[in-house]
């Protein structure tokens, strides 16, 4: 009997091992932040719509700032991560370029708690009766000029006078902390959104993973975290009208060169399956 | 130096140490609170276990303690936090502040480790000195309260000095039920700017000094009770 256990455990092992190495010959790595549409986009979701990139699989990492110098570092291939915030790495890490081709079309808005469709309602009208605000918060943040923003502490006894944000602040444009404040563009709507209401704003700083799952529980109201609307989030939170386009691209060492006469999403994922 | 201006400019110009401050006290906090509540259920839990047969204890609480250990040490703090934040407080309909949630954690989790360590304490000191007060007339509460626990606690204070380390440094998982914990506060600041090593090292440091402080804490708490042994 001991024998025969003995053999197994060794079968299993060398299994393991045998499929380690496989695994590791066959597939590069493409950074992502774990939890957020590029790891969907590099696997393949069904629930997304992706069918994954073939050849490639995704590295998750806790933000996307990490998965970039692990990419320097040479750990990984590549690194896809919403536009925005990847113009905005390539700024402050030096040796990196974005491909300027969007991979994805989607569409950015903010999840409601699904008991209160009034806020939802009212976040709605703010968003289309105050374009010209936005507009402005997103000018001041393309330009730099912008302020980081005021919030106050959770408190759980004034709940209905208090508007309270989850966001995962490593995201900037869209959300990040300036020293001991918090600040970034949809942070800046969202107290747009609170002084509308004649709310304290209150921002809660948490992992992307839990952003989503966080709203409507412990007095969570609104999930603000460049989050991209789609069918799967939407079975915990209400979407508000979307309020940015944005897409995926692909980060690479500034001294690739293979994607340079790409124009189309097409192109890139040709040069992605020819390797 | 352009890592460390971006770090100053940060850390000193634009108030994150504020941040950075606040969150070493939500670390200390769940940390000591938590081992607070660790020491009394895991001391509970010991003695449950190692009460004699003849004692017509319900085999319930027993159990019950078997379970309690075997969760908590069976399952990553990672889980049981997600699970506590997100899975309990929901269904039972009560609202606590992540803090207060992570500490209880923390507690429950500790417990189940310091009550394997309380029991081996109780198990080392010899079995001479309860029937001794056993014998003298103590009821075994006071037996076990008085003569025994106190041996035993001074057997397990290296390691139980040891658990603390281990929750202090544990506590850089909280930022999974969205606590700004010293962790999360450095994180903040390498993730404003992209700029990581200057923050990484400062937080490491930083736990290195508070490390330092329990060992030199729990040195002088050993010397104190060394002065009750025979001198050679």
């Amino acid at each position: 009997m001991k024998k025969i256990i003995s053999l197994i455990l060794s079968a299993l092992m060398l299994l393991a091992g045998v499929l380690t190495l496989a695994s590791c010959s066959k597939t590069q790595k493409i950074g992502v932040q774990a939890g957020t549409t590029g790891e969907y986009f590099v696997n393949g979701d069904e629930d997304w719509g992706f069918t994954g990139i073939e050849g490639y699989q995704a590295n998750g990492y806790n933000n996307i700032g990490l998965a970039v110098k692990d990419l320097k570092a040479g750990n990984v291939k590549y690194v896809v991560a919403d536009e925005a915030p990847a113009k905005e790495i390539v700024k402050s890490i030096d040796g990196v370029k974005v491909i300027n081709v969007p991979l994805t079309e989607e569409e950015y808005a903010f999840g409601v708690d699904k008991n209160q469709p009034a806020l939802l309602a009212s976040i709605n009208s703010i968003l289309a009766n105050k374009q010209a605000d936005i507009q402005a918060i997103f000018a001041a943040y393309a330009a730099g000029t912008a302020q980081a923003i005021e919030t106050k502490a959770q408190d759980n006894s004034k709940a209905d006078q208090q508007l309270v944000v989850a966001t995962n602040a490593a995201f900037p444009p869209f959300e990040y902390k300036d020293g001991d404040k918090f600040a970034g563009i949809d942070i800046a709507i969202m107290k747009l959104v609170a002084d509308e209401l004649g709310m304290e704003l209150v921002v809660v700083d948490m992992d992307f993973e839990s952003v989503v799952t966080s709203v409507g529980k412990n007095g969570v109201d609104v999930a603000a975290a460049g989050l991209t609307v789609n069918e799967t989030r939407k079975e915990s939170v209400n979407f508000t009208t979307s309020y940015y386009n944005a897409a995926q691209v692909l980060i690479t060492l500034a001294s690739d060169t293979a994607f340079d006469n790409c124009k189309t999403a097409d192109d890139v994922l040709a040069v992605l399956a020819g390797k | 130096m352009k890592a460390f201006d971006v770090f100053y400019q940060q850390f000193i110009t634009k108030g994150g140490y504020k941040t950075v401050l606040l969150g070493l006290l939500t670390t200390l906090q769940i940390a000591i609170i938590g081992l607070l509540i660790g020491i009394v259920l895991g001391t509970l839990i010991a003695v449950v276990k190692v009460i004699p047969k003849y004692k017509k204890l319900p085999k319930a609480l027993n159990a019950i303690c078997n379970v309690y250990v075997g969760f908590f040490r069976g399952t990553p703090m990672v889980v049981q936090l997600l699970i506590g934040y997100f899975v309990l407080m929901p269904a039972l309909g009560i609202s606590l502040d992540a803090v207060v949630v992570a500490t209880i954690v923390f507690g429950l989790n500790s417990g189940a480790y310091v009550s394997e360590i309380m029991r081996a304490g109780i198990q080392s000191v010899d079995v001479g000195q309860l029937e001794a007060g056993r014998a003298l007339g103590l009821p075994f509460s006071t037996a076990m309260l008085k003569i025994v626990i106190p041996q035993s606690i001074k057997n397990i204070l290296p390691t139980l000095g040891n658990e603390f380390i281990v929750l202090v440094k544990d506590t850089s998982i909280v930022s999974f039920i969205a606590v700004t914990d010293l962790t999360k506060a450095f994180r903040q600041i390498g993730d404003a700017n992209y700029e990581y090593i200057v923050p990484y090292l400062f937080l490491a440091l930083v736990y290195l000094v508070i490390v330092m402080l329990i060992t030199y804490l729990i040195k002088l708490m050993e010397r104190r009770l060394k002065r009750s042994e025979r001198k050679q």
